[in-house]
């Protein structure tokens, strides 16, 4: 599975599970909700009508009372201020009696009907004894009052008023109660609503960090992991020169790892190319150095062959003229002529010139061979080393011969496991490097260099000291490095001394160090190992 | 008098066989193993010609040439060595220590060829016609100091940024070393001298350097076809068209040491006009009257010798490289005996009647169908180079 898609799929789960986990808290909470949009309304909206209708009814009662008493006050007393007074609020309460009858809503509707009658007949009551102490009939007014009738149409009355409230389970004015009640039930309420709010705040926020810390885990596995083995592996591999080649999986990292492994392969493709052309570069080197000397031997012998194919003619001439019986005289002007004298004595020593010339170009040839070892295994075999180094000096001859005379400390040295031609390649390389840097100083006097060889311990070493200007100290460092060069672009690949340090180093699990001698020269010290289980991996 | 040669080698086999080699010429030949010994036989008697190796113990061919160069400038200086480096030999020869670079091993007869051909371009060029005529002038024109700091500095390998810079720090060079490559060069265009030394290499540009001066001493003088202008364009002309057809038959650029023959074959004309002035109105209003006369004539008539040889003496007096003299010298007559490299020769030829050509002036001489066979080409390859360098060009 690609990361890609990991990624999708852990944020299409995240999705759904915080969709879930919202869904419900938002249903919760709805549900919580309800009461608020409902109960709460109509508990509000009772506590209004009931305290209205309480108002109305307490009104009534008042009036009632007050009626009674003008009522009775009059028939005693006569003062016709009380009869003012009865029928000063008799309108009002008739009017509070019709509106409890008109707002009482269906249940309390009958129940105020009754009271309206009882009432009715109280007030028909009252006005008739108002009228009998007009009329002088104070008597019978206090008898009606007096009733029996008449008292209990009050009771009636009365006690319909107070079964009223006690109907409603309030005394008389605690209407407000009743609204205390209400309140701190929705207070209660809304008290639970924030409680079971909070558990699913709770909830939602532990599960999202349980899936976060899954999501962390799940990343972790398919993203931080690879890449860390991907470092791993390549820190561990490339210092070895080996092949890292990662592993090629299915995401990403598998498109990654296969584009890194033909970048490797295409890196060494192109390495293996570098490290033929600084052979071929070597070569050309070689083969300038090996032209040069070859050059003036082969200079001087077909030089004299031309000479001598004159003096061929010249003997050819004589011969004739003596084959042909000539005179003596002539002979002699012929002699004279072709320079016989010179020719005769010269011959001897133009032949002799040549022989070495000739001797001198199969030396170089041979050497060339030796170095290169081309007839040769090319495998690890044991070869002295200071063969390989009076070889290579052959070969550097013409590089070094003109800049220093080389001094050669070569001790009686074990036969060493190598490949030769390899080895000798360093020296060539070491050699040449300085010759050069001896060259470019410009001295007036010759340098030197000085080749020592000794076996100590284990292991077979070669020093090749130079008496040049030595190694700088920012160079030092770098110089076994690929690519790096203190020459002019096109002077050299870069890759000499690294590729001494891959024969020696990785190859023959030897060792090569430069460093600056005291004097000033450079010294490149050379260990190869002499076990053979330590020649070539 | 009998030439004088002396040859230097720390191979004595080498000198031997030299000695044997010109046994039978009327040369008088010495021998020396060493520089050392060498300097001490010219200090005894001068020698007209002097053949050194290169490599050799304690000081080399070239520390001596420069040493002989220095005290007896008119002997001739050719390096005969084995090496084969081409870097090693285009250094020796770029400033100017010596004339000739051989290569061993070497033809006795070519080698024996060589030197009679330098002889007598020694002896061409210090004939009396032209000697007469350079002696009239006061003074020759010397190259700048830009060119012997440039030249040093080649000699010292310093890198091309250094080089650069160096150019770089003189004021009006650039725009004109520039100049000299965007007109004189086929299909090659630079923005900077850094460029221009990359892509060209340091030789090339160590040439502008002299043939951009010399068009710059004598600016905005001259008359009619002797006019600087003219013939700036011609000589640019010239130069493109023959690295074009140098690319087309050889199918890579033209060598480093002739890459600017064209700029530099008619310098003599220069010469001219900054020293013969006075002659100037003469020779022009004879050359216009006399359109089918050879140039050469008329200049030997009034002045006393050709363009070609004053220039090819200003080349050698200026040590520059003998191919580039002997292509001035004999570029009027590549068909002559003692031209050793007849194909470049014989190609400057040709370019230079199409470049009239191309600046539509009719040539005032023709070429045979030898030049052509000397310079390995047709005349239709010549027509197709010429059109590929100027597309708009019509016979």
């Amino acid at each position: 599975m690609t990361i890609r898609s990991k990624l999708i799929y852990l944020l299409v789960v995240l999705c759904v599970l915080v969709g879930i986990v919202t869904f419900v808290s938002v249903y919760q909470l709805n549900e919580l909700a309800a009461p608020l949009k409902t109960d709460i309304p109509r508990a509000i909206e009772e506590l209004h009508s009931v305290t209205e209708m309480d108002a109305l009814v307490n009104q009534v009662r008042y009036y009632d009372e007050l009626l009674t008493q003008s009522a009775r006050n009059y028939a005693f007393t006569k003062d016709v201020k009380w009869k003012q007074r009865y029928y000063l609020y008799l309108p009002a309460f008739m009017d509070a009696m019709r509106q409890t009858e008109t707002s009482a809503d269906s249940s309390l509707r009958a129940f105020f009907l009754t009271v309206s009658v009882e009432n009715d007949s109280l007030v028909a009551m009252e006005t008739a004894a108002l009228d009998k102490v007009g009329n002088g009939g104070q008597k019978d007014a206090i008898a009606i009052l007096e009733s029996n009738n008449y008292w209990k149409c009050k009771r009636t009355l009365e006690n319909a008023l107070r079964a009223y409230f006690s109907r409603r389970g309030l005394s008389d004015d605690n209407a407000y109660e009743f609204s205390s009640v209400t309140i701190h039930s929705v207070s209660a309420m809304a008290t639970n609503m924030v409680r079971r709010t909070y558990r699913a705040g709770v909830v939602l926020v532990v599960m999202t960090a349980l899936f976060l810390i899954i999501a962390g885990m799940f990343l972790y596995r398919s993203i931080v992991r690879p890449l860390d083995s991907f470092s791993r592996k390549i820190r561990t591999h490339s210092v070895g020169g080996q092949t890292i080649g990662l592993a090629e999986t299915n995401d990403e990292f598998g498109v990654v790892a296969k584009s890194f492994n033909d970048m490797e392969s295409r890196l060494r493709q192109n390495q293996m190319q570098l490290v033929q052309s600084e052979k071929l570069a070597a070569i050309g080197q070689l083969a300038a150095g090996v032209a040069h000397e070859i050059n003036n031997p082969i200079g001087f012998i077909s030089s004299n062959s031309a000479t001598l194919k004159k003096y061929v003619a010249g003997f050819v001439s004589l011969i004739n003229l003596y084959r042909k019986g000539a005179d003596t005289e002539t002979t002699l002007l012929h002699e004279t002529k072709i320079n016989l004298g010179f020719i005769l004595q010269d011959v001897d020593v133009l032949l002799k010139e040549n022989e070495e010339g000739l001797s001198r170009v199969i030396a170089i040839v041979k050497n060339l061979k030796d170095f290169a070892r081309i007839d040769a295994n090319q495998g690890v075999m044991l070869s002295n080393i200071n063969d390989g180094i009076r070889n290579t000096l052959l070969v550097a001859a013409n590089e070094i011969k003109y800049v220093a005379d080389v001094k050669l400390d070569l001790g009686n040295i074990p036969p060493v496991p190598c490949v030769l031609n390899e080895i000798n390649q360093v020296f060539l390389n070491v050699l040449v490097n300085a010759a050069q840097a001896i060259r470019d100083q410009k001295r007036t006097s010759r340098g030197c260099i000085l080749i020592r060889t000794y076996e100590e311990g284990e292991n077979v070493y070669c020093e090749i000291s130079d008496n040049g200007p030595g190694i700088p100290s920012d160079v030092i460092s770098k110089m076994f490095d690929p690519f790096f060069t203190t020459k002019d672009v096109g002077k050299g690949t870069g890759l000499g001394l690294s590729i001494s340090y891959d024969i020696i180093v990785n190859k023959h699990k030897g060792s090569i160090i430069a460093e600056n001698s005291v004097d000033g020269g450079a010294c490149f010290k050379i260990r190869l190992p002499l076990t053979t289980e330590a020649g070539r991996a | 008098m009998p030439k004088t040669i002396i040859f230097v080698d720390d191979e004595e086999h080498i000198l031997h066989a030299l000695r044997r080699a010109f046994m039978d010429t009327e040369y008088v030949v010495h021998t020396s193993a060493s520089a050392a010994e060498a300097l001490a036989l010219m200090e005894k008697g001068k020698a007209d010609l002097i053949v050194s190796d290169m490599r050799m113990a304690e000081m080399d061919g070239h520390e001596l040439l420069k040493i002989v160069k220095d005290r007896w400038p008119s002997a001739i200086r050719i390096i005969l060595s084995g090496d084969t480096d081409k870097n090693t030999t285009l250094k020796a020869v770029t400033d100017g220590v010596a004339k000739a670079y051989l290569t061993k091993p070497w033809d006795d007869a070519a080698l024996k060829a060589q030197i009679a051909h330098f002889f007598s371009m020694h002896d061409t060029l210090n004939s009396s016609g032209v000697l007469e005529t350079i002696n009239r002038i006061d003074r020759l024109p010397v190259l700048p100091d830009l060119y012997y700091k440039v030249v040093a500095m080649i000699q010292k390998e310093e890198n091309i940024s250094k080089i650069s810079e160096t150019i770089e720090r003189e004021p009006g060079w650039v725009a004109r070393i520039l100049k000299v490559i965007n007109s004189a060069f086929y299909g090659i265009s630079v923005a900077s001298v850094h460029q221009a030394i990359t892509f060209l290499g340091m030789i090339i540009v160590k040439d502008i350097i002299i043939s951009s001066d010399l068009f710059e001493s004598v600016k905005g003088k001259g008359m009619g076809e002797m006019h600087v202008d003219f013939l700036w364009e011609h000589s640019n002309t010239c130069n493109r068209i023959l690295h074009s057809l140098y690319l087309s038959i050889h199918h890579r650029d033209i060598p480093e040491e002739f890459a600017l023959v064209g700029v530099l074959h008619d310098i003599g004309k220069l010469l001219i006009i900054k020293c013969f002035s006075d002659k100037l109105d003469g020779l022009v209003r004879q050359q216009e009257s006399q359109p089918l006369r050879p140039r050469i004539d008329a200049e030997r008539a009034i002045i006393g010798t050709s363009h070609a040889e004053l220039g090819a003496y200003l080349l050698d007096w200026w040590n520059l490289p003998h191919v580039l003299v002997e292509a001035c010298l004999y570029h009027h007559d590549p068909l002559n005996a003692n031209v050793q490299n007849k194909e470049l020769v014989s190609l400057l030829t040709i370019v230079d009647y199409f470049s009239w050509k191309a600046v539509g002036k009719k040539p005032r001489f023709d070429i045979r169908n030898e030049i052509y066979e000397c310079a390995g080409i047709t005349r239709t390859d010549a027509i197709s180079a010429m059109k590929k360098a100027y597309p708009d060009f019509n016979e």
